[in-house]
C-alpha cells in the first residue's frame, strides 16, 4: 500500500495527468463491487 | 484512498499554479465565462472521444474554436454529455461497464477541459496527447469488446476472426507509421501542420522564423 502510494507519488511529477487517477479508481471500485464503502474504499 | 486524493489534488493545484504563474497562462487571452468553459468542456469530450472512435487527420495544432452561450447549438456538446450519462445510469441496473468506462474517460479529462488555465489553450482548447491517459478508460473495454467479437466471429466463420484483428491492427498500424512521419523534424511537421489547418498562427510563425534561417529562404518564410 505505501509502496503503491510512493509509486502515485513519483507520477505525478512525471506526468501531471496522473492527479486523476484516485478518482479513475474509485470508479473501478464501483464499477467491481457496484457500492462505495467509505472504511473499506477511502 | 483518502491520502492518494490529497496528493492528486495538491499536485493538481500545484500544477495550476506553475502554469498561471510561470508558464502564463493567466490574463484576457484566458478569460472565459463560467458558462463559455461548459461549452468548451462539452465540446472537447465529444471532441477527444471522435478521435478516439476515427483517429484520422490528427494534427499538431487544431483550430480554436469561439465559445459562446449565446449560439444555442453549441450547448449540445454539454447536454449530450449529460443525455449519455443519464442514459448510462440507466443502463446500470444490467452492466455497470458502460458507464464506468464513460465516467473514467470523462474523470480523467476533467484537468484538460478547460476549467482550469492551462497554457495550451493559448493555441487550441484540444490536443491529442492530453487524452493518452483519459483515453485507456475507452480503450481497454473496447479490447474487451473486439475480442468477445473475435471469438463470436471465429465459432461462425472459420478465419475471420484472427482475419478481422489483423485488418484493424494494420489499419492502426499504418496510421501511426504515417502520423509518427510528421514528427520527424520542426520543419516537417509545421508544414503538416499548416496542411491540415491553414490557420494555424503559430505554426506559420515557427515555420517563418525556421525558413528565415535557411540562407535564401527569406522570401518564402516572408510568404
Amino acid at each position: 500500500m505505501v509502496a503503491a502510494l510512493a509509486l502515485f507519488g513519483l507520477s505525478l511529477p512525471c506526468k501531471t495527468g496522473t492527479v486523476s487517477l484516485p478518482a479513475a479508481l474509485l470508479v473501478v471500485f464501483w464499477w467491481k463491487r457496484g457500492r462505495l464503502e467509505w472504511r473499506r474504499d477511502f | 484512498m483518502v491520502p492518494w486524493l490529497v496528493f492528486g489534488a495538491a499536485a493538481g493545484l500545484f500544477s495550476g499554479w506553475i502554469e498561471q504563474h510561470y508558464l502564463g497562462a493567466k490574463g484576457q487571452d484566458f478569460e472565459l465565462p463560467f458558462l463559455a468553459r461548459r461549452l468548451v468542456a462539452g465540446r472537447a469530450i465529444w471532441f477527444y472521444l471522435g478521435k478516439l472512435v476515427w483517429p484520422f487527420d490528427l494534427n499538431f495544432i487544431y483550430p480554436r474554436w469561439t465559445s459562446d452561450a449565446a449560439v444555442w447549438w453549441q450547448w449540445l456538446f454539454p447536454l449530450g454529455v449529460l443525455a449519455l450519462v443519464a442514459a448510462l445510469w440507466f443502463l446500470r441496473q444490467w452492466t455497470r461497464a458502460p458507464l464506468a468506462a464513460w465516467l473514467f474517460f470523462v474523470g480523467s479529462l476533467f484537468p484538460v477541459l478547460g476549467f482550469v488555465n492551462l497554457y495550451g489553450a493559448f493555441y487550441k482548447f484540444v490536443w491529442d496527447h492530453w487524452q493518452y491517459l483519459p483515453g485507456l478508460g475507452l480503450i481497454a473495454p473496447a479490447a474487451v469488446g473486439l475480442v468477445q467479437a473475435r471469438n463470436w466471429a471465429a465459432i461462425r466463420m472459420r478465419g475471420a476472426g484472427p482475419a478481422l484483428m489483423a485488418l484493424l491492427g494494420g489499419i492502426l498500424g499504418a496510421l501511426t507509421w504515417n502520423h509518427c512521419r510528421m514528427f520527424r523534424d520542426d520543419q516537417t511537421l509545421f508544414r503538416a501542420t499548416l496542411a491540415r489547418n491553414p490557420g494555424a498562427w503559430m505554426a506559420h510563425f515557427n515555420l517563418g522564423d525556421i525558413l528565415l534561417r535557411i540562407p535564401r529562404r527569406e522570401p518564402e518564410a516572408i510568404a
